[in-house]
């Protein structure tokens, strides 16, 4: 058999094929069962607003501490000398009820 | 860059913002190709289509990181459908050893033709041999003749030089007609 031949049994034999239809139907189905994320969004996702994403974030979350700060939402606890270890360390064991 | 790959590069931009047409038209585009090369490579029809359906889900996936002018979509395409056929075999292979005389499936044939069946018979020698060759000089001859890639390509899907793509599909030709003067003679 020589290289001609030999090409075009390869041709017939290996030659493509239209895809079956449950295949074409599967993949028309891939962009509905994996909705992307449209918009500024996507572009977020896709990297180009990560830095923009974090300022955003940082800005946030300094307005919330603020607020939080001021309405006296999060006290502020006074400690007086000495509560700081206790605090640290925990009870002493010795004031504790033990069974 | 050809016409042709700036308006794939279009179109995966589309896709890439979530447009489900432009991802449909690439399917349309690729999609027979795709499933005839994984036919070919790993000769089931449910593996080819499972990797099909992978490697375009993955595009979808992938399409808004897609930097235009780099590479075309078929290379990159085949590429992963190459791979993912190259897994299951060595994955199917350490599962279960393929005997060597496993028929590929043949398309079905038109009914009431001798001459084709006899064709066919033919065909089935060949798939046979196909199979029987090692993975890498199978997926070339499939690049060639199911996904109808020049070698260029080919040595880009395969991430070879042009010359090891050359050696490669001149080994398989001499194995299969080796294998198929073999047969005859029986």
């Amino acid at each position: 058999m020589d290289e001609k031949e030999l090409d075009a049994l390869l041709d017939r034999a290996l030659g493509p094929e239209p895809a079956p239809p449950a295949l074409q139907r599967r993949l028309a189905g891939i962009p509905v069962e994996h909705p992307r994320r449209a918009g500024l969004l996507a572009g977020w996702l896709g990297g180009r607003g990560l830095a923009a994403g974090g300022l955003a974030a940082m800005a946030a979350a300094a307005l919330l501490g603020f607020w939080l700060g001021s309405t006296s939402l999060a006290p502020v606890m006074e400690l007086e000398e000495g509560e700081l270890v206790t605090l640290a360390f925990g009870p002493d064991l010795g004031e504790m009820d033990l069974p | 860059m050809e016409a042709g790959a700036e308006e794939e590069d279009l179109l995966l931009a589309a896709a890439g913002r979530g447009e489900g047409a432009a991802f449909r038209r690439l399917t349309e585009r690729h999609g027979d190709r795709a499933f005839s090369v994984a036919l070919r490579i790993t000769g089931r029809r449910g593996d080819a289509e499972d990797v099909v359906q992978e490697a375009f889900l993955r595009a979808w996936q992938h399409a808004a990181r897609w930097r235009p002018g780099r590479a075309r979509f078929s290379t990159w395409l085949h590429r992963v459908v190459v791979n993912l056929c190259l897994d299951r075999a060595r994955a199917a292979a350490r599962e279960r050893p393929a005997p060597m005389e496993a028929a590929m499936e043949l398309a079905d044939p038109a009914p009431g033709a001798e001459q084709r069946l006899a064709q066919q018979e033919r065909e089935r020698a060949v798939l046979e041999a196909v199979r029987a060759l090692p993975e890498r000089q199978r997926a070339a001859l499939a690049l060639v003749h199911a996904g109808g890639l020049g070698q260029a390509e080919v040595a880009e899907v395969l991430e070879l030089s042009v010359g090891a793509v050359e050696s490669l599909l001149s080994r398989a030709r001499r194995s299969l007609r080796e294998r198929l003067a073999t047969a005859e003679e029986r």
